[in-house]
């Protein structure tokens, strides 16, 4: 018996024995289809209660009452069948529990339903935008497009993490329809800026906010590291971001009405607008839910692990909104930071 | 937004808050920041009585269709709008299948034992026929060199994710810190037939010992599960080979200082309990799907059998040419042919 499997928890708690046993003088003999295995009771134990364990591992008792009846303590009976697991003589007779992985999703949505108005729609960006969109200057909705750009352009990074999904067929399928969906979707925004005088190849040349960065580096994280966080973001970021609109309306109705109220140019606003009737087609706000109804259960832990980070998502949402207004609401700054600073060299 | 039709029993979150009066209700979630009127127009009763079950969960959208009243699109669009305000949730209890990471191991185990008892390995042939060659013994050190050498940076990224238990990480990277000098053990063993750690640096492996190496790194990097079950494949002792292996070197006049360090390897590896670990590791699991194990059962027989591949093409490419440095000089066609035309019955 080996000392490093002390916690027991290797052990089925149910056992099933895939063998058949009988007592050989002072040991007992397995004897599956193919192999043979003579085991002699481990110190303490009499060979009279090696067969009564043996002969109660029936895949319906629970290892306590195993014990109990077989007058074995519970932590010598999981280390005597320690060897029998590792050799694969036994399986499992009780269930595996896993909750319905559209309940667990319900609840870190309840998560992000709470912190998007408290963090987001409370914040100053949108108070601003949905508030006094007036007295904006236009940079700020500029600033909105391009930092959007921004992200669009960088969506690769994170979406193709997602990708090769080896453990679900149809997770990996869904992944890959939303990645073609969502190809090229920068390209699309990028001519809202040609009425400003800004070309694809100005904005190759330039640099997001940090707050920006910071939530591309973490999706793109996110998506390498815990997938199924990652997962249950794109409904967030692909979805409405209006917390008071009607359901007829697509993503973004907030800031084009906003962009409306403060009299942009339309060059501005349009493909911004058909970026959003994209998605919406799509349905895309629906994306985690229909990735999430692929799965099989999910146990506690993972779902304590995707409300912690739900949280962390919002805070660095939040910041890039709010970086927005931080930086572009002073119009004397350039719309565009470059790459590099000082003489560039 | 259709996100609702995919609840296969939509219920009322807990938080949300029903106000009915005698024309019809508020449903209110978040204080007040998400609502949603609803006008009674069939008298109030029906109305009350399907947003009680609403709120109770448990019955699928045709449950809630024949209680509801008014058409099943009427029904489809309150769910729809209620969605809108994040007010649903799902509350049916019951997931796909799956198994315990414990019960998982003995399918995989029992998995691995069946793939084993139809493969063969030409090397292994070769040995209890006492036709392996001093190159070929070389040449079986050599590539255990790469699968020592290269073990670290195919175990690594697995310590980069984020949602593998505490413990099972915690157990990754003590697995990862025992691996990490072993190379340095079979670096002895090569030392002492004249294979320097200069030269082993620009040996390429065979084929298929990159095939293995490259399966646990891609693992490791997207699929912990079946990194975590192709562990014991690899890592499991094999004393009747290695009784062979010995043999056959002392009747080649190999120096103890070539099998000494091979010999500490393989007693390293069942010292610190190897096999078990993918036994510990999968234990950390309490819940995975069906699919997944399949997935991880198709992983760890393709280990068996590449490695099964592996002794086919020590044999042939070791049997005609010595270490596979391609950096210079000509390349050894026929070698590489009959290492490319190894046959793949050992592993059918």
């Amino acid at each position: 018996m080996n000392e490093q499997h002390g916690d027991g928890r290797i052990v089925p708690e149910r056992p099933l024995l895939l063998a058949e046993h009988r007592r050989v003088g002072d040991a007992i003999e397995l004897r599956t289809a193919t192999e043979t295995f003579d085991v002699e009771p481990a110190e303490g134990l009499t060979v009279e209660q090696l067969a009564a364990v043996l002969g109660r591992l029936d895949g319906g008792t629970p290892l306590t009452e195993i014990a109990a009846r077989t007058e074995v303590p519970e932590g010598t009976l999981r280390d005597v069948l320690v060897p029998a697991q590792v050799a694969g003589l036994l399986d499992e007779g009780a269930p595996a529990v896993g909750r319905h992985p559209l309940a667990v999703l319900a609840d870190v949505e309840h998560v992000l339903n709470e912190l998007m108005e408290e963090l987001i729609f409370d914040g100053p960006f949108w108070q601003a935008v949905v508030r006094r969109p007036e007295s904006l200057p236009p940079s700020v909705f500029h600033g909105f497009g391009l930092e959007n750009w921004f992200f669009l352009f960088h969506e690769n990074e994170f979406d193709s993490a997602i990708l090769a999904l080896p453990q679900n067929a149809g997770l990996r399928t869904l992944a890959n329809e939303f990645y073609q969906e969502e190809h090229k979707h920068d390209d699309i925004v990028v001519r809202a800026f040609s009425c400003l005088g800004i070309t694809k190849d100005d904005l190759l040349r330039s640099r997001p906010l940090p707050t920006t960065t910071a939530l591309i580096r973490m999706l793109s994280w996110w998506a390498r590291t815990d997938p199924l966080f990652f997962m249950a973001t794109i409904g967030v970021l692909e979805g409405r971001l209006n917390s008071e609109g009607d359901a007829e309306n697509a993503a973004y109705d907030s800031f084009l009405e906003a962009c409306g109220k403060a009299d942009l140019d339309p060059e501005f606003v349009e493909p911004l607008r058909m970026h959003a009737k994209i998605n919406a087609a799509h349905d895309h706000g629906s994306v985690s839910r229909e990735l999430f109804s692929r799965l099989p259960g999910l146990d506690a832990a993972t779902e304590a692990r995707l409300i912690g980070k739900a949280h962390l998502f919002v805070e660095a949402y939040a910041a890039f909104f709010n970086g927005i207004l931080d930086y572009y609401g002073d119009p004397a700054r350039p719309l565009l930071r470059p790459a590099y600073e000082g003489d560039g060299r | 937004m259709s996100g609702h039709r995919l609840f296969e029993r939509p219920a009322l979150r807990p938080q949300v808050r029903i106000e009915a009066g005698d024309a019809g209700a508020t449903l209110r979630y978040l204080g007040d920041r998400r609502w949603l009127e609803l006008d009674f127009l069939h008298g109030g009763d029906a109305e009350q009585r399907f947003l009680k079950l609403l709120q109770e969960g448990g019955r699928s959208a045709a449950d809630l269709a024949e209680v509801f009243p008014g058409t099943a699109d009427e029904l489809d669009e309150l769910l729809a709008a209620l969605d809108e305000q994040g007010m649903l949730t799902e509350s049916a209890t019951a997931s796909a299948e799956g198994l315990s990471g414990v019960a998982a191991y003995g399918r995989l185990k029992r998995n691995a034992d069946a793939v084993r008892a139809r493969l063969h390995s030409p090397f292994v042939q070769a040995l209890a026929a006492g036709e392996v060659t001093r190159d070929q013994l070389i040449g079986y050190a050599v590539e255990y060199w790469h699968i020592t050498h290269l073990c670290p940076r195919a175990l690594a990224p697995v310590l980069a994710r984020d949602d593998i238990s505490p413990t099972a990480w915690a157990k990754t990277m003590a697995f990862y810190q025992m691996e990490r000098n072993h190379d340095r053990l079979l670096e002895k063993s090569l030392q002492a037939v004249g294979v320097s750690r200069e030269v082993l640096r620009r040996v390429q492996p065979l084929p298929a010992t990159m095939a293995l190496m490259a399966a646990l790194g891609v693992y490791a990097y997207e699929f912990p599960a079946a990194l975590f079950a192709t562990l014991f494949p690899m890592e499991e002792p094999e004393p009747e080979f290695l009784e062979l292996f010995v043999r056959r070197c002392e009747e080649l006049g190999l120096p103890g200082e070539f099998t000494g360090p091979i010999v500490a390897h393989s007693g390293v590896n069942e010292d610190e309990d190897h096999e078990a670990v993918t036994l510990e590791l999968l234990a950390e699991l309490p819940f995975v799907g069906l699919e997944e194990v399949r997935e991880c059962a198709a992983a760890v027989t393709d280990i068996l059998e590449q490695r099964a591949r592996l002794d086919g093409e020590i044999i042939a490419w070791y049997g005609r040419a010595s270490l596979r440095d391609l950096t210079a000089g000509s390349y050894p066609s026929a070698a590489g042919k009959a290492l490319t035309c190894v046959s793949s019955a050992s592993s059918a």
